[in-house]
């Protein structure tokens, strides 16, 4: 199951001068995977935030599915949607299978439903549930932390999984597993994504659609190719410039 | 589950540590009885009991020493005790505030009338001596300036540095009464407490102090007591003074205590204040030897109870029924406090953390009356809470505030906050952030908190006993005024074992209750 999100006009704005989103209109189809990018307060994370409601707009309309989700029960908004952080932001003080759990405890399921479905969910990151359904998170390293931070947030099958960064404290050689495995797991499950990032290899490698932000603004939205080849702007051109970037339109083109 | 179970049974522990009723207040067929916090006024206390348990048959409380005259004489106003002796010019001046006059007569009467009509009290017969304050100095230093009255100090008081307790400083007929009257003014005047003057001037450590006449110690430090020629001072003959309701009730008790009024002679009671300050007897042993002397008691029984004590830990060993009650009462009057603090602390701290705009004007109203100083804040329940535990609680409640609430304030402000908004995000109510995340992170930090509350609770209690709430502080107290280090460690040791056990047990609460964030391999 997916979503379609859609933002018209959204603004987010802590007073004169100090506005960070501004009017910021874009359409992610059901299961499509948006990657944002841009510089260091662009409001890339913002825009993220404004979609679980953890910030809330100044104005502007969020419809997730066709449905008006500003005026509805903010924390029902959020246990549909899956949320990862960067580093996982796993809770120190409980298990991997707490971790993980964790919303489903807090919808209230079966213990046994919630342990069977922390299992599944812990093989498909490949982490044994044997070996680690037990550990905390002080002893996992960075790269399974991140699993089960995704896991954790697959947990009640959200239709829309929201991503800030998820990768970015990661070695290189982990981050691209875990790149492929997300690439996996987006085919497998086919959830509407959204994923912020400041590498711009990252985000053409796994982004359907990519918002490139500035200043709050958007500056452009389009396919990976699109952007390449016809860049809005010249700061879409400067900006891509600055990264060599590889045409995923050559390789085998997103089902 | 099993951390569950292990949790439970630590919180069984701590309230059954702690339920154990605070002592109730006076029932029928006993005796409250109170007495200052100096050598002649334990002795005096003591004969107040013997008499009442062996002349009236009533079971007795000893409330005692408390600290000082204003808080045996509220403490009595609210019915917290039933007897205390008193001595009739301290009634007049420092409590009713009447002008000084020098008659004998004309004083305790005018205290009596007032006693009597004013608060209920009933004032019994006096006894003979007169226990009046003096100026006192070495002997040898009298000879060299041929000092004999207090006239004759008044031109060397410019250079000399008076100690005396801290009611003589206040009192009007203490030192204000005396400069007016003498015109004396010294260098420098220093507050000690009673136990501790006559041993600083023999020391050279002051040079004059205020005496009781009926000292022991003036004779044994060969000191000289000066003529107070201008008779400034008022007598002070001692008074017992019995609640009315006490003596309607018990007539007997009133009539066995009227049998010791006229006697007790000034040199009798300076021989026996002498054998507690210096001879090494116990008040109780000199009150009933006195006693018995006169036919008012039973003679102790011979050979019973070796009165010197050969050594700390014999002592300590001798009276362990004794200590192991204060150790509990301590640790009751502690543990309650410490308890309400928290119960009060944890929620104040958890909304502060809430409203953070409120938490600098806050911690600073708590942080003040941190600051007031503990005996301070100790005297000024009396008026409000009467003696014993309730005021001894409340002002020990406090002063526990302070460390639980900035600890749970800073200990939940602390938790990360990228956990906080993951917490958010993955659709926690506010509750549930709370008690799911934050206090189980900020616990740690929170007791810490704890900790340091009840570590200081635990020495600050020990002057709990000083308004009559009983605990450690009472064989501190009590060895204070008889200058006896073996009673004093009684008290002070125990304290700082309970301290150190306090803290070592809240310890091991914190690792039983605080979230595990390694699993057991």
């Amino acid at each position: 199951m997916s979503l379609e999100i859609e933002l018209s006009k959204v603004t987010k704005s802590y007073g004169p001068g100090k506005t960070v989103v501004r009017e910021l209109s874009l359409v992610l189809p059901a299961g499509k995977t948006l990657c944002i990018i841009g510089t260091s307060g662009c409001g890339k994370t913002t825009t993220l935030k404004l979609i679980n409601r953890l910030i809330e707009p100044t104005s502007g309309e969020l419809r997730i599915g066709g449905r008006d989700v500003l005026s509805g029960d903010v924390i029902a908004l959020r246990r549909s949607i899956g949320y990862v952080i960067q580093e996982g932001g796993l809770f120190p003080h409980m298990s991997v299978a707490q971790n993980v759990g964790l919303v489903a405890r807090l919808l209230a399921w079966e213990p046994e439903r919630v342990a069977r479905r922390v299992d599944e969910l812990l093989e498909l990151v490949n982490l044994d549930p044997g070996e680690y359904r037990h550990r905390y998170p002080e002893e996992l390293s960075g790269g399974q932390r991140q699993r089960v931070g995704v896991a954790r947030a697959l947990m009640a099958d959200p239709p829309i999984v929201l991503m800030d960064e998820p990768f970015g404290a990661l070695d290189p050689i982990t981050r691209i597993g875990l790149q492929n495995e997300f690439l996996r797991l987006k085919r497998e499950l086919g959830k509407t994504i959204v994923f912020v990032t400041h590498d711009l290899p990252e985000a053409f490698k796994l982004g359907d659609l990519i918002l490139l932000m500035h200043a709050g603004e958007l500056m452009q939205l389009g396919t990976p190719h699109e952007l390449l080849r016809k860049p809005a702007s010249s700061f879409v051109t400067d900006f891509l410039q600055a990264h060599t970037i590889h045409d995923p339109q050559g390789d085998a083109p997103d089902a | 589950m099993r951390e569950t179970l292990q949790r439970l049974v630590w919180v069984g522990l701590l309230v059954a540590a702690l339920t154990p009723a605070v002592s109730a207040g006076p029932a029928a067929g006993r005796i409250v009885i109170g007495a200052k916090n100096f050598t002649e006024q334990i002795i005096l206390g003591e004969m107040l009991a013997i008499l009442a348990e062996e002349g009236a048959g009533l079971e007795v409380v000893k409330k005692f020493p408390l600290g000082g005259s204003h808080i045996c004489f509220e403490a009595i106003k609210k019915g917290e005790i039933d007897v205390y002796p008193e001595y009739t010019g301290t009634a007049l001046a420092a409590i009713l505030k009447l002008p000084i006059v020098p008659d004998r007569v004309a004083v305790y009467k005018s205290v009596k009338e007032a006693f009597e009509g004013q608060y209920g009290l009933t004032v019994l017969k006096p006894l003979d001596f007169n226990n009046t304050y003096t100026l006192t100095l070495t002997a040898a230093r009298a000879k060299a300036l041929s000092v004999k009255s207090i006239t004759d100090l008044v031109p060397h008081a410019r250079e000399m540095l008076l100690g005396c307790t801290h009611e003589f400083v206040e009192r009007p007929d203490g030192l204000p009464g005396l400069q007016k009257t003498y015109g004396i003014e010294f260098r420098e005047v220093k507050a000690l407490d009673p136990g501790l003057t006559y041993k600083a001037l023999a020391e050279g450590k002051i040079d004059v102090c205020d005496g009781y006449m009926t000292d022991g110690r003036i004779k044994a430090y060969n000191l000289q007591v000066l003529d107070d020629d201008r008779r400034f001072f008022p007598p002070y003959q001692a008074l017992p003074v019995v609640r009315t309701e006490i003596v309607r009730k018990h007539p007997k008790f009133r009539e066995a205590v009227e049998r010791l009024g006229g006697l007790v002679t000034d040199e009798e009671m300076r021989e026996m204040n002498y054998a507690v300050d210096d001879g090494g007897k116990t008040a109780e042993e000199v009150a009933r030897a006195y006693l018995a002397s006169k036919g008012l008691a039973r003679h102790p029984i011979a050979g019973a109870k070796v009165s010197s004590h050969s050594g700390f830990l014999a002592y300590m060993w001798d009276r362990r029924a004794y200590l192991a009650g204060l150790t509990a009462v301590h640790l009751q009057i502690t543990g309650i406090a410490v308890l309400l603090a928290s119960l009060v602390g944890l929620p104040f701290g958890i909304l502060l953390s809430r409203k953070p705009q409120m938490a600098p004007a806050s911690l600073m109203i708590i942080n003040v009356v941190q600051t007031i100083p503990s005996l301070a804040l100790l005297g000024f329940m009396v008026p409000l809470l009467g003696i014993g535990a309730v005021p001894a609680i409340f002002a020990l409640f406090l002063y526990a505030l302070l460390p639980i609430v900035r600890n749970t304030f800073t200990g939940i402000r602390g938790v990360d906050v990228a956990l906080l908004e993951a917490a958010r995000g993955l659709g926690m109510t506010d509750r549930q952030v709370l008690f799911m995340v934050e206090l189980p992170l900020a616990l740690p930090v929170i007791m810490a908190g704890v900790r340091t509350s009840t570590v200081i609770n635990i020495g600050t209690a020990t002057l709990a006993a000083l308004i009559g709430a009983g605990g450690l502080g009472e064989p501190i107290f009590r060895g204070i005024a008889m200058v006896d280090p073996n009673v004093i460690l009684s008290g002070a040791v125990p304290a700082a074992l309970l301290a150190v056990a306090a803290d070592l047990l809240l310890a091991r609460l914190e690792m039983a209750l605080a979230p595990r964030r390694r699993s057991k391999r």
